[in-house]
């Protein structure tokens, strides 16, 4: 989990905040403000997609679990694990 | 049954130029987003490792990769976008382009029999613009809208063959427009990607084994949610009331295109290409959603064909949405891409509504002119390539 959570943070602190403080990205921040835009979570998606192996769905890339990194941890977690099950 | 083809085809788009420095000028911040792109693109980052991660060959990645030059400029590939001024509207737009097309058709009005419109949007809410742009020609036939969002002109076409084909109709007038500025707010990052521009077709009995040949549609279900509208204020007085429909992309927007564009497009032509009995070695041109500045590139990826064998309008007009099909096959025709007896392509994509292919085999279409400041030279017109390209001559 930490380990997909630091991965999480680096993408996003070195491919979409290039001028941003690590101290301002938390794991709660908002990131449908500014930082995960239309073509910013595609960015995401293509991201997680070839780090874990793991396809995104059309419309999974909602407020819910690309809201914030706390919604995003979980949310491939549970990709992963669908995964492991098949 | 009759065969059914394009008489004549016109296009419009509005004489206002907008390039980039219309928002490098009023909003610092992506004047500032620019030049970090810029920075980054030196610095030759970013992109490459994007490419370096693609190890699985599906239509996602490949979107990705097709995707990736343009991921951090903020204007996307686009380099200029023609837009309505205050006062012009979808309607006025798209009566120019009907009025051109039924003048190189040569017909009077009293010969067309429909007339079929689709505005991406109308000028006010709930009701399309089609009696609107009828009552202001000298025409006295029926008129109804037709709505498949982006996917529209398209569709309008094909049902106007279906009408022509079937014997209702001798003659059918198709308009589509679009006034995507005013639609989205120009703080949304999409209004930097789009702009204005209108259609029109005279559709007529064609000979044997020219015009429509076949066509397949898709409802792409998938992408609902994907775009929103809602009603607000028309701070240009254009509209009707004073209230526009305005668009919303989510952040979804662009995923959605990623996961489905590509699979749309291969079921839809192999359907259409079945439809109308041919291979798609057979096909001379194809016409694509040009709705980025990446889509004409993955497209002929997608299809594995020959990217020389299609047209880009992209970097003149930006996304024109469903009049990108009018535009595109005009231009071609004009540019010498599309002579007569070629079988030609077409492939739309309409989010919320359904993706559509036809083959058709091009005629003896009478075409307006190209539109002011455009060239008519292939080798003009394509001068001015990919954003992309530029800059890196630039850095």
């Amino acid at each position: 989990m930490n380990d997909i959570r630091t991965k999480i943070r680096q993408f996003i602190l070195s491919e979409l905040l290039l001028d941003e403080s690590e101290e301002n990205l938390q794991d709660d921040t908002p990131l449908r403000k500014g930082i995960l835009d239309s073509l910013g979570t595609v960015q995401m998606v293509s991201f997680i997609e070839s780090e874990w192996e793991i396809e995104v769905g059309a419309m999974e890339a909602d407020d819910t679990n690309f809201g914030t990194i706390n919604g995003l941890v979980p949310f491939i977690e549970r990709k992963l694990q669908k995964q492991q099950k098949q | 049954m009759l065969s059914a083809g394009i008489r004549s085809l016109a296009v419009i788009l509005p004489d206002e130029v907008r390039d980039n420095d219309y928002w490098r000028q009023k909003y610092p911040e992506i004047a500032q987003a620019e030049q970090r792109w810029f920075k980054k693109k030196a610095k030759a980052n970013g992109h490459k490792a994007q490419e370096a991660r693609i190890t699985r060959e599906t239509d996602s990645l490949l979107f990705d990769a097709t995707m990736a030059p343009y991921l951090d400029d903020p204007f996307h590939g686009t380099i200029e976008r023609r837009v309505l001024k205050p006062g012009e509207t979808t309607t006025s737009l798209a009566l120019r382009a009907a009025r051109k097309a039924i003048e190189v058709a040569n017909i009077p009005p009293t010969e067309i029999d429909l007339l079929i419109s689709h505005s991406m949007f109308p000028d006010r809410m709930g009701v399309g613009d089609a009696a609107f742009i009828a009552k202001k020609l000298d025409y006295q036939g029926g008129a109804f809208n037709i709505d498949a969002t982006c996917a529209g002109g398209l569709t309008a076409l094909l049902t106007a063959c279906a009408f022509v084909q079937s014997g209702q109709a001798r003659n059918v007038l198709v308009v589509t427009a679009t006034n995507f500025s005013r639609a989205i707010d120009e703080l949304d990052a999409s209004s930097r990607i789009t702009g204005d521009g209108a259609g029109a077709f005279i559709i007529s009995q064609e000979k044997q084994g020219y015009g429509w040949l076949g066509a397949k549609s898709i409802h792409t279900g998938e992408t609902c949610g994907a775009w929103g509208l809602e009603a607000a204020p028309d701070l240009t007085n254009s509209t009707t009331g004073g209230t526009k429909i305005k668009l919303v992309t989510t952040n979804n927007t662009m995923q959605a295109i990623r996961v489905s564009f590509g699979p749309y497009l291969r079921r839809c032509t192999e359907g259409a290409l079945e439809a109308a009995n041919v291979k798609i070695e057979d096909i001379k041109f194809f016409i694509f959603h040009t709705a980025t500045a990446w889509l004409a590139d993955y497209s002929a990826k997608v299809l594995e064909i020959d990217p020389e064998r299609t047209i880009n309008t992209y970097p003149w007009y930006g996304n024109i949405g469903p009049a990108i099909m009018p535009v595109s096959l005009h231009h071609a025709a004009c540019l010498g891409k599309l002579q007569h007896g070629d079988l030609v392509l077409l492939y739309m994509f309409g989010g919320n509504a359904q993706a559509v292919a036809a083959v058709m085999r091009w005629g003896d279409t009478k075409l307006g002119p190209m539109p002011l400041g455009i060239p008519n030279k292939a080798a003009e017109f394509e001068n001015l390539r990919m954003r992309s390209e530029l800059i890196e001559s630039l850095i």
